[in-house]
């Protein structure tokens, strides 16, 4: 049957092959070095962290974005349409298993440094809470030289002890060698191998401290990992309802999101698709805190909106957002 | 009940007509009709797994698919058995009509599970 029609519709066919190839290659080819970020959604907390004896009630909730790598030329083309996504040409690419990969150290960090500010600055308030923990070591959270392997613990750099170490003098140490030997921890054994600079007198690495939480009052239980949600920028939202549910505080009647990278110290830091969050959040929520360095690029979306459903809140520490809903609730 | 059973018989029947026909020739027609339907709906089941991205239409999404998938398999099986006994004609309509119907409820009862395991993860 094919052969016949080929010879009957011989010339259409023709004129038509070129066309519909260029639909395909428009559907399929991936363009590496591009991604798209779009507005996603909001995630309440209390899926992430369960306290023994404590009420998560809060309506707390994180915000997330869809960031697409390697769209094909069509998927490009309708996130341009819209002025509500953001298309960013990398420098870098990740394989998706490394970036998904980079996203739960992350998230784990984030996890673990919330845990331990909201512990420590709950039980100056109430003695039954505590937290024991120690720095177990540096974690590698992007490697872009082959330097090192994502999720290896730094222990030693040419035999001192990086525990020892202030991060001023880490950073100091890194500039100042061309090549380190790293003792690290890697599925529970010990390791050692050596790092290089590149061409750029870089290691193209990053670390961050990897604390052990050895125990905590009341304990906790984490399902955090069970979700396809990943990366730090929940980090001041989790530290926000762990805090307020290890002293039970409950903030009635407010729907409250945020965004915004948290450390020990309670510090908030910086996050990627501010535009895209604000626009996810808008219509579900009654106040997003934003930290303070995204804060004009948020204020500027802010303003583009006609009657926003929320109060947007610049917060460069989470006591900061603490003192904000104090005062609301 | 005697309706159906009817039914059946008519449909045994039809599918004894295309078994008739030697495997490897069976087998080639229907590669052809799996091609002039790809043909059609390859491009159609792309712009939609390219859309995707648009995680707010995600459900419309999801059953925008089940439904090309269907109209993906009913065209296979119309070019299949067209291409079967081409340029002849057969009366196959009963089977048609069946395996499509059959297709539909499996493709639904599966994109209801998609659904759902979607509503979770969101």
């Amino acid at each position: 049957m094919i052969t016949t029609w080929l010879k009957k519709y011989k010339k259409l066919i023709i004129i038509v092959l070129v066309p519909y190839l260029a639909i395909l290659f428009l559907l399929s080819f991936p363009l590496k070095n591009y991604s798209v970020i779009l507005p996603g959604g909001i995630h309440k907390l209390v899926k992430g962290i369960e306290i023994d004896n404590r009420n998560l009630n809060n309506d707390f909730y994180s915000v997330y974005v869809i960031s697409y790598d390697n769209p094909t030329p069509f998927q490009l083309f309708i996130s341009s349409l819209t002025d509500r996504s953001t298309i960013r040409n990398n420098i870098y690419t990740f394989s998706l298993q490394d970036s998904y990969k980079m996203g739960l150290i992350d998230e784990e960090l984030s996890y673990q440094y919330g845990l331990i500010y909201s512990y420590h600055e709950a039980s100056k308030i109430d003695p039954t809470v505590s937290i024991e923990y120690e720095l177990k070591g540096y974690i590698i959270n992007l490697t872009l030289a082959n330097n090192g392997k994502l999720g290896d613990i730094i222990l030693k750099m040419d035999d001192n002890l990086i525990t020892e170490m202030t991060s001023a003098a880490i950073n100091q140490y890194f500039s100042s060698h061309q090549s380190i030997n790293l003792v690290v921890l890697r599925d529970s054994k010990e390791i050692t191998y050596t790092i290089k600079q590149t061409q750029e007198n870089k290691f193209m690495m990053t670390i961050k401290p990897f604390y052990e939480i050895i125990r905590t009052s009341p304990s906790y239980h984490a399902s955090y990992q069970n979700d396809f949600i990943v990366g730090p920028s929940g980090g001041l939202l989790q530290t926000l309802n762990i805090y307020s549910s290890l002293l039970n505080i409950h903030y009635q009647d407010i729907i409250i999101a945020g965004t915004g990278t948290i450390d020990v110290y309670g510090i908030v830091g910086e996050i990627g698709g501010i535009k895209e969050k604000i626009y996810s959040v808008n219509g579900k929520v009654d106040v997003f805190f934003c930290p303070e360095e995204n804060y004009s690029e948020a204020l500027e979306v802010y303003n583009t909106i006609k009657s926003p459903s929320f109060d947007l809140v610049k917060v460069g520490h989470i006591s900061e957002a603490l003192e904000y809903l104090s005062k609301k609730g | 009940m005697k309706h159906l059973n009817t039914y059946l018989k008519r449909v045994k029947l039809e599918k004894e007509i295309i078994r008739r026909v030697i495997f490897k020739t069976r087998f080639i027609r229907a590669l052809e009709g799996l091609l002039g339907s790809s043909i059609i709906f390859l491009p159609i089941v792309l712009v939609i797994s390219n859309s995707f991205i648009y995680l707010n239409l995600i459900y419309f999404l999801v059953w925008t698919l089940c439904l090309s998938l269907i109209l993906w398999y009913s065209l296979f099986i119309i070019l299949y058995h067209k291409a079967l006994f081409y340029p002849k004609k057969k009366p196959l309509k009963l089977v048609k009509i069946t395996n499509i119907t059959i297709f539909s409820i499996i493709m639904i009862i599966l994109f209801i599970l998609i659904t759902i395991i979607i509503g979770g993860q969101l």
